[in-house]
């Protein structure tokens, strides 16, 4: 792979093949199938934070004569409390059975007790209000300094801390400790001129995905079972769905539909494993629909966190020593992103000596899930928040500070290996020399600037590509299209075979029609399930090379395979691909390739952000008035759909860092579990998004590809953040600035 | 009991069955098949269920089925004429303008009613007139590029 | 031989910062490891993926480790 090469197809912004059917209403989202015979399903939900299941009475609700089923934790074959205690199971197994139907407690408000199938929508919801119900509510723990109190109410009688030096015997709210090092910080910190140490806070924030979870399902005793559900994996929804009904992978079929955001909530099951029990009883496909109430109060938000970041620096700006102790609320299960928060925190620093601790914390709220670069825009809002406060103490241009110590091919990171070819000083150059930072600020505007970095994962991705007679092909893949990538795996096609977009279709298939295949996250679509592609396309043309060479009659290693077509060393013969593939029949058959790859080699892509703001001192609002989201993705197979991800990433972090929380009553409820008052940015609220794309190849892939589709979501917080701290003239140091906030703020300022 | 209600969808005439408090959202999608027309929220805010009715633009998750009884009801299965896409779905998909897709329709009814109403908006004038239409993908920067291109075609006579 | 280095609670247990590992095969790594470090299962380990000279692999198992290599365990990320 050459890096000055000209592509044909790669680089262009051709039109998505799956656009026609998008733009006039006929692609097929989660909650567009219907199938004859179905019934709706319908949940009934725990009015308390945090309560005991006294009493669960059904009886009313299953002789309601258009109920047809009803399901509880219990029908769960496949999960009980004796082949936990025997081990026979993993507690990953029980938390998720436990969170889709509740076991004994209910963990947080809206936590899903009951199940019911009924002839109607409307029928359902009446027969739940026949479900008798009787708690022993208990105090809500809702934040983390309640939840680590000695005085606690404990969510899990059976958490015992992990990653302490010794496992306590008394239960507690901390599900797990984790503690990376480098070097040594104290004597780091010995040497510092500058020392910045504060505290910050992240709430609760939703991925926002407009699309709310959904599923058609038909349990067939005789057959094939299917699923039908907007997924980020559709994969791993039929193996937790066969884990959860102790069914056979292949006695399950789930189809992917297109689907409405996803941003990480969508890469597990809430509805899927509960309607298949349901349709199980019934014998009836069986559909079910979240409300937006639901979504918000019972998928999976992100972590809420607190951290408390220490840097050391020398008046020269070289940095010394980086310290950061990080809590980051799982909900209601055990399973935060501390991990990859305590690993990204200060990934984008060149320093000897770093120390983190990490704690994972269960509260009564709904259990987390993923949220773009999962675990990073806590951490990294905060540690780039002291990185602009340091800056601002030694006189430095925050670009250049970060400049002098940026992670570069070869930096040790905290948690081990060394970075290969990266692109964050490209992208710190490309944000000095951007349009935004050479146009000057207007009175009482502020600006901020922060960096960002997130791994991308590679994993398992299958693809089949059929040829056709007349040269045309299908490219079977499995990974659900979030954002385009369909697009992306054309163009790859196209440009390994050497023939036109219009020639290939690409298709996402459901379980049945290619082998398992990872989930869409972690960036690794247009990276992973794109080198399969052209490991496929490769498998082709070495077998259209064999074709053409039997046609010539001569032997395989005197044809090359140029610009589409095999060209006969030998001789002066040439055939194009459909013209091979016309005459398979004759040479052997029709042509398929494939390519079933556990990816490795995913390239981190780092990312710096520029925002401006101007914020009204009488309304503590702030308008984004200026951005520019720069970032490194190796090579930008699709530009347009490259800055795409970039723009969503920012602003959804400009959401987060502004106006985006969950707010919560003294009972442990969310008082705005709506689009209204739970405020993501409107066109109105936001200004152009510029996007500068770097472009620092990754050697291990084919094209150079680097995931992009998370890191985008990590700069904003902070560099929102650090433009509202200029802009007022004042520290901020929990987010979101939201206007009482800041107002609040600016209030205390002037007494 | 059930209300009969004849309406025009998309110009054409259409007969349905429906309960006082069905939504038209719920009875596009649930009863005549028409699922283009997306349910983001229920309550108005996300703008994904956006139709027009008598020309005007409404979500129609907050109009009642009988509602439409007599109307004429413009949804996004009308906007192309067959296989031939309008300007305004043109733009968009040339500009990248959508990633996941849920939105679009919503804010391609959207779209050609503000530029049915304003064919010379501003910037300003157009994101406040979609800021009714809520999208998570994109940060509606493409949204706008195309919405404005999509207004020059048109006036240009595309 | 290439060298295992070691952080967080794998270091506490081990004592130490670096192992040098003499096997070629992951297997052989893992159970090199286990042996001198009482407290360390195989099966903990297994879980992890593997950081060769700076390339994570998610999926060890086949692995050849290369001669002056540099080895670290990293959380296995999933992303959103």
């Amino acid at each position: 792979m050459s890096e000055a090469k000209q592509f044909k197809y790669i680089g262009q912004r051709t039109i998505r093949p799956d656009g026609f059917d998008k733009v006039t209403g006929r692609a097929n989202y989660g909650a567009d199938l219907a199938l004859p015979g179905m019934i709706w399903g319908k949940i009934l939900r725990s009015p308390h934070a945090h309560a005991v299941i006294t009493k669960l009475d059904t009886s009313k609700a299953e002789a309601h004569p258009d109920v047809l089923a009803i399901a509880r934790f219990e029908d769960f074959p496949t999960v009980n409390a004796a082949a936990f205690a025997e081990g026979r199971q993993d507690s990953g197994l029980v938390d998720l059975a436990s969170n889709i139907l509740a076991n004994k407690k209910v963990l947080y408000h809206g936590h899903a007790l009951v199940a019911l199938a009924a002839r109607t929508e409307a029928a359902a919801a009446q027969a739940l209000q026949l479900i008798d119900v009787e708690y022993e509510v208990l105090p809500p723990v809702m934040s983390i300094d309640a939840a680590i109190s000695d005085d606690a109410a404990v969510l899990h009688e059976d958490m015992f801390t992990q990653g302490l030096a010794e496992t306590p015997s008394i239960a507690s709210n901390i599900a797990s400790r984790m503690e990376l090092k480098k070097g040594d910080v104290d004597a780091g910190f010995a040497q510092a001129d500058v020392i910045v140490e504060r505290e910050f806070s992240t709430p609760t924030v939703h991925q926002g995905y407009i699309e709310p979870h959904a599923t058609t399902v038909r349990f067939d005793e005789n057959g094939t079972s299917t699923i039908w559900c907007p997924t980020q994996g559709h994969f791993d929804v039929r193996a937790s769905t066969a884990r959860l009904l102790g069914m056979e992978l292949g006695q399950l079929k789930v189809t992917a539909s297109e689907i409405g955001g996803g941003f990480g909530g969508k890469t597990t099951v809430y509805l899927e494993p509960v309607a298949m029990i349901l349709s199980r009883k019934a014998g009836r496909p069986v559909k079910m629909v979240m409300t937006r109430e639901e979504v918000f109060r019972a998928s999976g938000p992100a972590s809420a966190s607190q951290s408390r970041i220490k840097i050391g620096a020398k008046n020269d700006g070289t940095l010394v020593a980086m310290q950061a102790s990080l809590y980051y609320e799982a909900g209601a299960f055990k399973g935060s992103p501390m991990g990859p928060g305590c690993m990204t925190v200060f990934t984008p620093y060149d320093v000897e000596n770093m120390w983190v601790e990490g704690f994972d914390v269960v509260v009564n709220k709904a259990k987390v899930a993923a949220y773009r670069a999962p675990g990073a825009p806590q951490a990294e809002f905060a540690a780039e928040m002291v990185m602009n406060e340091l800056a601002e103490q030694l006189a430095i241009d925050p670009i250049d500070f970060r400049l002098q110590n940026a992670a570069k091919e070869g930096t040790q990171t905290l948690y081990g290996p060394k970075l290969k070819a990266v692109g964050l000083v490209e992208c710190l150059q490309a944000a000095k020399t951007s349009q935004q930072y050479q146009t000057a600020l207007a009175e009482g505007e502020g600006r901020g600037v922060a960096a960002g970095f997130w791994f991308n994962i590679g994993g398992q991705s299958s693809v089949i590509i059929n040829m056709n007679p007349d040269g045309t092909g299908t490219i079977l893949e499995g990974s659900p299209d979030i954002g385009g990538s369909r697009a992306s795996m054309q163009m790859m096609a196209a440009e390994e075979l050497g023939i036109p977009l219009d020639r290939l279709s690409p298709i996402v298939t459901d379980t049945e029609h290619v082998a398992y295949n990872q989930t869409t996250g972690g960036s690794r679509t247009t990276f992973a399930t794109g080198m399969a592609v052209v490991e496929a396309c490769q498998d082709i043309v070495a077998q259209l090379k064999a074709r053409a060479a039997a046609m010539w009659n001569v032997t395989s290693e005197q044809v090359e395979w140029q610009e589409g077509s095999a060209i006969n060393l030998a001789g002066e013969d040439k055939m194009t691909l459909a013209e091979v593939c016309a005459v398979a029949e004759k040479t052997g058959g029709q042509i398929s390739g494939r390519g079933n790859i556990n990816a490795r080699g995913a390239g981190p892509s780092f990312a710096v952000h520029l925002c401006d703001v101007q914020v009204d001192r009488d309304t503590g609002k702030t308008d984004v008035v200026r951005y520019t989201a720069i970032q490194d993705a190796g090579k930008a197979i699709h530009p347009g759909y490259v800055e795409g991800q970039y723009q969503g990433g920012a602003a959804q972090g400009i959401g987060w860092a502004l106006n985006e929380e969950y707010v919560y009553d003294e009972n442990g409820v969310m008082e705005n579990a709506g689009f209204l008052d739970y405020r993501i940015p409107l066109a109105s609220d936001l200004p152009s998004i510029d996007t500068i794309i770097v472009e620092v190849p990754n050697s291990f892939h084919p094209y150079g590809v680097r995931g992009v589709g998370e890191t985008g979501i990590v700069p904003p917080l902070a560099a929102v953040g650090s433009a509202v701290s200029n802009a007022i003239g004042l520290p901020i140091t929990d987010l979101p600035c939201s206007p009482p906030r800041v107002l609040k703020l600016l209030q205390e300022a002037d007494q | 009991m059930k209300t009969h209600v004849t309406t025009s969808i998309n110009d054409e005439t259409v007969e349905f069955l429906c309960e006082p408090q069905q939504t038209l959202l719920h009875v596009l999608r649930n009863e005549l098949g028409l699922t283009g027309t997306k349910e983001g929220c229920g309550s108005g805010d996300c703008g994904a269920c956006s139709v027009t009715v008598n020309d005007r633009l409404v979500c129609s998750c907050l109009v009642l089925a009988v509602e439409a009884d007599g109307a004429k009801i413009g949804t996004i299965e009308g906007v192309a004429n067959s296989d031939k896409l309008h300007v305004i779905q043109e733009k968009y998909l040339e500009h990248a303008a959508l990633q996941c897709g849920i939105c679009t329709p919503g804010l391609i009814v959207s779209t050609k009613a503000l530029l049915e109403e304003n064919p010379n908006p501003t910037e300003a004038e157009a994101r406040y007139f979609l800021a009714g239409n809520l999208c998570r993908c994109t940060g509606y920067d493409k949204i706008i590029k195309a919405v404005m291109d999509s207004a020059e075609s048109l006036r240009q006579g595309a | 031989m290439a060298t295992l280095i070691l952080n967080g609670e794998f270091e506490k247990l081990a004592g130490c910062t670096t192992i040098l590992i003499t096997s070629v095969t992951y297997r052989g790594f893992i159970q090199e490891i286990v042996n001198q470090v009482p407290g360390l299962e195989a099966d903990r380990l297994m879980e992890m993926a593997l950081a060769i000279d700076g390339e994570i692999i998610h999926e060890p198992l086949l692995v050849t480790i290369p001669e002056n290599s540099e080895l670290h365990f990293v959380l296995k990320i999933s992303g959103g």
